[in-house]
């Protein structure tokens, strides 16, 4: 299994020379879901200045207005050669197959990527990886690594994305309550205890888990299955902390991973129900 | 030019037979898989096919939701229900998995299929990729604005279909996993807990919402129809007959006098007061003007109001007592202004003067639910016609 970092530090370097295979660049304008993003000519820079993997994600929902620019930005990426492109609105994949463009593409449904025959059904049509939703439980990981050709990402380490609108909530809010208005706050759900940041910028406002996942204790498993991708995310650790879990995943140190990271395995163990008796 | 179409909701075969006679020209419902609303009562094969048959008879459509993103142990038996709600005689699916549309697109020519709303549909380009596909239409994403949705609305040989009215997701449909996470329900199975409206601790001992406010088009109607859209679709396959009732009825004839040229801003107005009076939240026009905003949102933990207003359902005729028979929903009294309605648009102011009981004893008070009751009337009026209240006496 390759890593593949997202970072929030400008240390790529140093990362990729502790053991990560390459990183995950959010496009910015074009991806939501993420604490940093980067340019095309920050792109162009990482590229000049590594061997090792790079990836863009362009997962906004896209509007009329936005697509000139984003098939702009595609034949900028293709120019550029970067190893991949996760990306969630089919007008990507429409564009890249309209025009021709030579970039592979990963398929980065969020939670819609659930299934060995829509995973297929995109290798088919051209999208060699997938992102696979982190809602799922190990078993389907299993049963899907083993039903599908398709190069398959996981996210390893980081803070889940639970939801994205396109409303300005914390905006909202914080206009209704007559307070001065922050881009980031934790809230909590009274019941369940379960806690969610809360992020808002210009493409509008994601939730993330306030726990962070963490597959270490189904680490070798995933790996030995021929999952091809682990994602793990700096999040808000030092670039020292960070080094040190890069280091604990390469050679594989369980203790020290969870020692860094907690316990929270999300669904592995638990399957989520819809019908409700 | 085709005539727009009203797409409503039916969460059972009774709800279908309501908004097909309160003037739907196609319906929505689910069956027993693979749709979104698991825990509404939906259709067995048995109901599809008595609601196809009962559709097409007034010349109607039927389509079927089986729009869940579904996991790979839900694949079991997909290929033979799909065969199954055919043989029924569904028009249309409504489908949000790419390998569901296209297993049905490349096996079945006879049927239609819809892109749901569910995989958020926000561009011309992606909209062309479903129709490219083999979809005939696509359920546009409820975050667009008038002149998104003319300009997807002008894709040749693609329809689309507009939400109009009902309860709005706080996220793209598709993205939000909140239910997941809380209540461990799946959204995108049909578990949705609808997370969004609860209330969060933030500091401070302050609470944190992030529930939307309803949609309601109806003074927006018009303009859905000259940009070019298909279908104009109601949400709440959940909700009673009378609120469906009210909303398709309200809906029908503001569409029917858009296209006769009889639409007054009198009658608007008095149809978009229809509408509030069984909308048990606030509305608004949501992004179609403008990007939804603070004024589009809630702050306080509990939105629902319940309306009471719905006193019952008529049922039949007593020829002998020239009474009509319903069933009661609400408590109303000797004295209460009330309005009889029908499916086919006619109204009749009413005053109660005189109550009977099932057993033909004068009542003053009608305070049981499902009760039976009768009121002298006249006429005899067809059924699902119902009563509600004007004023209290």
């Amino acid at each position: 299994m390759k890593l593949l970092g997202v970072i929030r530090d400008n240390n790529f370097l140093e990362y990729l020379d502790n053991g990560l295979d390459g990183i995950i660049l959010p496009l910015e304008n074009f991806s939501v879901d993420y604490f940093k993003y980067y340019s095309i000519s920050d792109i162009k820079e990482y590229k000049n200045s590594t061997d090792k993997l790079l990836y863009v994600v362009i997962n906004k929902m896209i509007f009329n207005n936005e697509l000139d620019d984003l098939l702009n930005v595609l034949k900028e990426l293709e120019s550029i050669k970067v190893d991949g492109v996760f990306f969630y609105d089919l007008a990507v994949l429409n564009l890249v197959r309209e025009n021709n463009l030579s970039i592979n593409l990963i398929y980065n449904g969020t939670h819609m990527v659930t299934n060995s025959d829509t995973i297929n059904l995109y290798y088919d049509l051209g999208v060699k990886g997938s992102y696979l939703s982190n809602e799922i439980t190990k078993d389907e990981v299993l049963n899907i690594r083993r039903n599908t050709k398709s190069d398959l990402f996981i996210l390893l380490l980081g803070n889940p994305v639970v939801a994205m609108s396109r409303r300005n909530l914390l905006a909202s809010y914080f206009i209704n309550k007559n307070k001065s208005k922050s881009d980031l706050i934790t809230i909590k759900e009274p019941k369940s205890g379960q806690e969610f940041l809360v992020k808002e910028d210009k493409n509008g406002t994601t939730f993330f888990y306030n726990r962070r996942l963490n597959l270490s204790n189904v680490y070798k498993e995933l790996v030995d299955s021929g999952i091809n991708y682990g994602i793990i995310e700096q999040g808000d650790y030092s670039s020292g902390e960070y080094k040190e879990l890069i280091n604990a995943f390469v050679n594989f140190d369980k203790q020290k991973i969870d020692e860094l990271a907690g316990h929270n395995r999300g669904f592995l163990y638990r399957e989520t129900i819809y019908k409700v008796k | 030019m085709k005539k727009i179409e009203l797409l409503a909701p039916a969460g059972d075969l009774e709800r279908l037979k309501v908004v097909l006679l309160y003037g739907a020209d196609a319906v929505y419902v689910g069956g027993e898989k693979l749709s979104l609303r698991a825990n509404a009562t939906n259709f067995s094969l048995d109901e599809l096919k008595e609601g196809c048959t009962f559709a097409h008879n007034l010349n109607k459509r039927v389509y079927l939701t089986t729009n869940i993103v579904f996991h790979d142990k839900d694949r079991k038996g997909m290929e033979e229900y799909i065969k199954e709600v055919i043989d029924c005689g569904i028009d249309a699916f409504i489908v949000s998995d790419l390998y569901l549309a296209k297993y049905i697109i490349d096996n079945y020519k006879s049927v239609e299929v819809h892109i749901s709303t569910q995989d958020s549909i926000t561009n011309i380009s992606s909209a062309k990729f479903y129709r490219d596909l083999g979809a005939s239409r696509v359920v546009l994403a409820r975050e667009l604005s008038k002149g998104e949705i003319k300009e997807i609305s002008s894709i040749p040989n693609l329809e689309t279909e507009v939400f109009i009215h009902g309860a709005m997701c706080t996220c793209f449909s598709g993205r939000c996993a909140l239910s997941n996470y809380v209540t461990n329900r799946d959204a995108n199975r049909g578990g949705c807990a609808q997370v969004c409206r609860f209330a969060f601790d933030y500091k401070d001992n302050d609470k944190f919402t992030l529930a939307t406010k309803d949609l309601n088009m109806a003074i927006f109607i018009k303009d859905l129809i000259d940009i070019g859209v298909s279908s104009l679709k109601v949400e709440g396959r959940m909700r009673s007959l009378y609120y469906l009732a009210t909303v398709i009825g309200s809906y029908r004839f503001l569409i029917d006098s858009i296209y006769d040229g009889t639409l007054t801003d009198e009658k608007l107005l008095e149809y978009q007061r229809r509408l509030d009076s069984v909308a048990n939240r606030d509305t608004t026009s949501q992004y179609f003007n403008h990007l939804a905003d603070e004024t589009d949102q809630y702050y306080t933990g509990r939105q629902e109001v319940s309306n009471q207003e719905y006193l019952g359902l008529i049922i039949g005729y007593d020829e002998k007592m020239k009474s009509i028979i319903l069933k009661e929903r609400n408590y109303f009294k000797v004295g209460d202004e009330v309005e009889i309605f029908t499916p086919t648009g006619e109204i009749y102011p009413y005053k109660i003067e005189t109550i009977y009981n099932e057993d033909n004893e004068k009542i003053e008070v009608a305070r049981h639910p499902e009760e039976i009751l009768k009121l002298p009337f006249d006429t005899r009026l067809i059924p699902y016609s119902m009563i509600r209240l004007i004023k209290k006496g």
